[in-house]
């Protein structure tokens, strides 16, 4: 435990009005019966790679490909290989117990719950790999007669989809508008009309996955400014607006707009924008750990769990060893091809002369430390105002709220799992890295409450357990100025390839997926080019 | 000895206490029993008789008199205090209800018939008899008048039936409590002893009228036209029962379920057309209709065989089950041995059960209000219930009113049609709730309903055809379907109500 105050473990994570609000109510209720812990503490292995240094192999093990992770991309890069050449001898090295990365999920009697990204956008059948994907997983119903795909209304989120408390009521939707005019009315219409020219255009400057965007200059200079910047240059100054791209940039990119590129924020509507509407959201109980699930099928021999792959040495005669602690055993494998599917401060560390060639890169890549809490309750805490919907967020706090893990089993009583996230927004990420650390589990835990206590006075009799994990690293942030040196950093070296949705410089699961199925292209490519090499 | 003006004092208050128990055990009673005329006239004459009991009874108090004055005092007070509570609570639990009611009365009664006569005998040493009967008797009339007035004037609309019965029982326990000073003398060693008993009692009943803001609802009443005679907060849901001169009302929510004058023609236009135009009718679904009323109607046919009935709330089952206004109007349907009570949320258990087919669904679902019934309105909804449905099953939908909703009765139509079903609606009026509409659908085709059983009171034969007829500004209208991720339901259906409120 730190030695905090109740006040200023309050004030630090959730401001100082919360806080003072909090603490007149109650005071110090830091002992607490509800049970739970940190969960997936996969970083404790992570830093044996800044630690002292690690000694060779005795052996190496030929195979045919190496894959270094088995979050989105490296499912998704092991799944295209599987079905493409399911002869090839593919190792996929985890660093966790838990395949799916931050898709991931858990699973209790009640239901199972997401512990991390948790829907995707309804693609269009542009995005075919992706409509694929989302048949094996069960979601679509048919195929139309012009190509799009229908999803399943189970799977689609179910309504009501937002609600947000806003001066002690909650009130259904996400954007908050008082009445029928005034400017948070009409900037929200000019927004739109923006988005909507850009959703249109022929070029698809802001397509899901970005590699099927062409490069367009308008489009492009945004990712100079930040989406504060742009907001203020293009006249939103309605608190309602500028509230929902707060909460739009810290949902999607776990930082505030300061820090993210107005093309970010561009791509996160208008990428979603169709006919002037916006897509549908697909999800389930365990959010994504559902296609988790699917792309991991067939998968499971191939999976070596809680192994770190702690060096991989490209070799001038073709392919690379791959060198992996596993419970304290050094482990060897010489692989063909490698196809490193770790967000890039990873890959950095481990492929050696890689460093060198992205060292003007490194600085400008930043991860937004997230909190995401598992809240299991015996029953439905009493809330004022509108019913309860599946995501359900605070206005004045700075977590985004939560998600009902049964909401779309359609059970609106009873035991339920609610996935909360917090993500650490603020500009500096080292210190934010340090908030996120330094707490214990019961200082967490007591946040948590207070922050949800705001909306549901009666919680704390209802929690039974939070489980609580942190992601040090949780996703990029596209912060202005990235994308033109996207492409360099996503350079092979020799016959090791790099897949992970840093790379795309948005933190979507799309996005690992494009990734890592096109690792897999160039792996396929390479092996093709090498004839007997298959 | 004790002294006497202020023993008259007495004899006002237990005389004003002793006429308020009996005007509240009426008014109580034809709250929740109906027939005001009916109930006063028992009440009084039990009260009366007892009472006579009472006199009678009292010539056996030889020793102690004072004592036993305090006590019987105290026992009033515990008794006549907590009548209204006691009634209340057990109209909704117990099924011996008027026997319960009658005891009480007769108990109160006898208590209060005994307290003049002792009263009279320990006062009889300081006076002239004549003197004491003449007083006495006066100032027990002008107790009866006060509480004739303040009973209607006062106590029942600022207290309410709850808080007047627990007032009352403080003021026995308060003449309780000055006898043991007044008698102090008399009572000697035993005056501590009833002391502590009293204040005991003060506590107790204090303690209830404390409490009492939970057993009553007076912010409530007003939200209702007719008197409130239960009231609980389910997990799920507020019930609300009503009483007025017309029978008793079920609200769900502030929503009105069923009156009992006219809840026969809503529950035999709900079940009759599908029931007698389905060729088998042995397995019976029926999803909401915790009431028991839509089973009563299911019961009529001599060929069920087995009934599940899905509620998601218990509370509602149980009260249905148990409660005596409940079970003389279901004819104890709840009670049948064919069926099966089932406790779940209606959209999980139809996903998840692994129960045989049922050749009938009746589906009674409260509006779709909110987007958490507006599920139970979806195609997805539908859809499954269809896969729970024999070849030839055949399910109705209540499915609002096609005149203050004619939008949402048509999407409700609609959204069946798009789930596999053959539908044919229809509707009938309610005078509680106007012109209402319900979908007939079946998975096969739709044979005209015949054969209905005896004793109908709304339906025959004749006039089954005409329910299928709608006037034009009835008629359909294009409607979307509703899905769980777009419930156009919820939204129509809140434009339109809202247009008659």
């Amino acid at each position: 435990m730190s030695t905090l105050s109740r006040r200023e473990l309050l004030q630090w994570i959730l401001g100082a009005s919360i806080a003072s609000t909090a603490c007149k109510k109650h005071e110090a209720r830091l002992e607490s019966l509800i049970e739970g812990r940190f969960v997936f503490e996969d970083q404790k292995l992570g830093h044996r790679l800044t630690a002292s240094k690690i000694g060779s192999p005795s052996h190496f093990e030929d195979i045919d490909v190496a894959i270094i992770g088995a979050g989105v991309s490296g499912l998704s890069a092991a799944q295209e290989l599987h079905q493409k050449a399911p002869g090839l001898n593919v190792r996929i090295f985890n660093i966790g117990k838990y395949i799916g990365g931050t898709a991931r999920h858990g699973q209790s009697t009640i239901s199972s719950y997401p512990w991390g990204a948790h829907y995707v956008t309804a693609p269009t059948q542009d995005n075919k790999e992706f409509v694929d994907l989302l048949q094996r997983a069960g979601a679509v119903e048919h195929i139309s007669n012009d190509g799009e795909p229908v999803f399943k209304e189970q799977h689609l989120c179910h309504e009501p989809e937002e609600r947000v408390f806003y001066k002690g009521r909650w009130t259904p939707g996400l954007y908050r508008t008082e009445g029928n005019q005034g400017p948070a009315i009409s900037e929200r219409e000019r927004f739109e009309k923006m988005i909507d020219g850009w959703a249109a255009h022929p070029k698809k400057p802001f397509a899901i996955p970005t590699s099927q965007s062409q490069s367009h200059n308008e489009a492009d200079a945004l990712d100079l400014m930040s989406a504060s910047e742009w907001c203020s240059a293009n006249g939103f100054k309605s608190e309602s607006f500028l509230w929902w791209v707060d909460y739009a940039c810290r949902d999607d990119f776990g930082a505030r707009p300061e820090a993210v590129s107005a093309w970010a924020l561009m791509h996160y509507f208008a990428s979603r924008r169709r006919q002037k509407k916006y897509a549908e959201v697909i999800t389930w109980p365990e959010g994504n750990g559902h296609l988790v699930q699917t792309l991991a099928n067939g998968l499971e021999t191939k999976v070596i769990s809680e192994s770190l792959v702690y060096d991989i040495n490209p070799k001038e005669r073709g392919g690379a060893d791959v060198s992996v602690l596993q419970h304290e055993k050094r482990m060897g494998f010489h692989a063909k091809q490698v196809v490193v599917c770790t967000p890039q401060f990873i890959a950095n560390r481990i492929v050696r002369k890689r460093l060198d060639a992205t060292k003007h890169i490194s600085p400008l890549l930043h991860y937004s430390p997230w909190l995401v809490a598992n809240i299991e309750l015996s029953e439905r805490p009493r809330g004022l105002g509108f019913e309860p919907a599946w995501d359900n967020i605070i206005y004045d706090s700075p977590s985004l709220g939560y998600v009902v893990s049964t909401h779309q089993k359609g059970q609106r009583s009873g035991p339920t799992h609610w996935t909360y996230y917090f993500p650490l927004a603020e500009k500096d990420v080292k210190a934010e890295r340090k908030r996120l650390l330094s707490l214990s589990w019961a200082e967490w835990t007591e946040v948590i409450l207070t922050d949800l206590e705001q909306a549901h006075p009666d919680l704390r009799r209802n929690v039974k357990r939070i489980d609580i994990a942190r992601y040090g690293h949780g996703m990029l942030r596209p912060t202005p100025g990235l994308r033109s040196h996207l492409p360099s950093l996503g350079k092979s070296v020799g016959d090791i390839h790099f897949a992970s949705a840093d790379l795309s410089g948005l933190p979507l699961f799309e996005e690992a997926f494009d990734q890592g199925r096109r690792g897999a292209g160039r792996v396929l490519a390479k092996l093709g080019a090498g004839g007997a090499a298959l | 000895m004790p002294s006497a003006p202020y023993l008259y004092l007495n004899v006002l208050i237990i005389a004003t206490c002793g006429l308020v128990y009996e005007l509240l055990a009426g008014t109580l009673a034809s709250y929740v029993l109906g027939d005001s005329v009916t109930q006063f006239s028992l009440i009084i004459g039990v009260y009366l008789s007892s009472m006579g009991v009472g006199a009678w009874l009292s010539k056996f108090i030889t020793k102690g008199l004072c004592r036993r004055f305090v006590e019987i005092e105290l026992a009033v007070a515990v008794l006549g205090g907590f009548s209204a509570p006691i009634l209340f609570f057990g109209f909704a639990h117990v099924s011996w209800f008027r026997g319960l009611l009658f005891g009480l009365v007769s108990g109160i009664g006898i208590l209060v018939g005994l307290e003049l006569p002792l009263l009279m005998r320990i006062l009889k040493e300081q006076l002239d008899f004549s003197d004491l009967v003449s007083r006495v008797l006066t100032f027990d009339y002008i107790g009866a008048l006060v509480a004739s007035l303040v009973f209607p004037l006062f106590f029942v609309p600022k207290l309410g039936l709850v808080r007047t019965s627990l007032v009352f029982g403080l003021f026995n326990a308060g003449v309780a409590l000055w006898g043991t000073y007044l008698m102090r003398k008399v009572l000697r060693g035993s005056g501590v002893f009833l002391r502590l008993q009293s204040i005991f009692v003060i506590c107790v009943l204090a303690l209830g009228l404390i409490k009492s803001k939970s057993l009553t609802h007076l912010a409530e009443e007003g939200l209702y036209e007719e008197s409130i005679v239960y009231a609980e907060t389910s997990k799920y849901q507020r019930i609300v029962l009503t009483r007025g001169a017309g029978g008793f009302q079920l609200f769900l929510n502030g929503k009105l379920q069923f009156a009992s004058m006219d809840e026969y023609r809503y529950h035999e236009a709900l079940v009759h057309p599908v029931m007698a135009s389905s060729p088998v009718k042995k397995r019976i679904l029926i999803l909401g209709g915790g009431d028991g009323l839509a089973l009563r109607e299911v019961l009529k046919y001599p060929d069920v065989e087995e009934v599940v009935l899905v509620d998601l709330d218990p509370a509602m089952t149980k009260l249905a089950s148990d409660h005596i206004l409940f079970r003389e109007l279901s004819g104890d349907s709840l009670k049948d041995p064919r069926l099966t009570i089932v406790h779940d949320d209606a959209m999980v258990w139809i996903e998840e059960s692994e129960s045989k087919p049922f050749d009938v669904a009746i589906v009674d679902f409260p509006d779709p209000n909110n987007f958490a019934l507006g599920k139970l309105y979806t195609r997805y909804f539908y859809q499954n219930l269809n896969k729970r449905l024999t070849p030839q099953g055949q399910m109705v939908v209540q499915s609002t009113s096609p005149l203050y909703a004619r939008r949402s009765f048509w999407c409700i139509e609609e959204t069946i049609k798009q789930s596999g079903f053959e539908t044919a609606p229809y509707h009938a009026t309610v005078p509680s709730f106007g012109v209402w509409g319900y979908v007939l659908a079946s998975k096969a085709s739709i044979s005209d309903p015949t054969e209905l059983p005896e004793g109908l009171r709304f339906l025959s034969d004749q006039s089954m055809g005409a329910l299928f007829d709608f006037p034009s500004d009835m008629g359909p209208v294009d409607s979307q379907v509703n899905r769980l991720n777009d419930q156009v339901l919820v939204h129509v259906y809140e434009n339109e109500w809202r247009r008659w409120q």
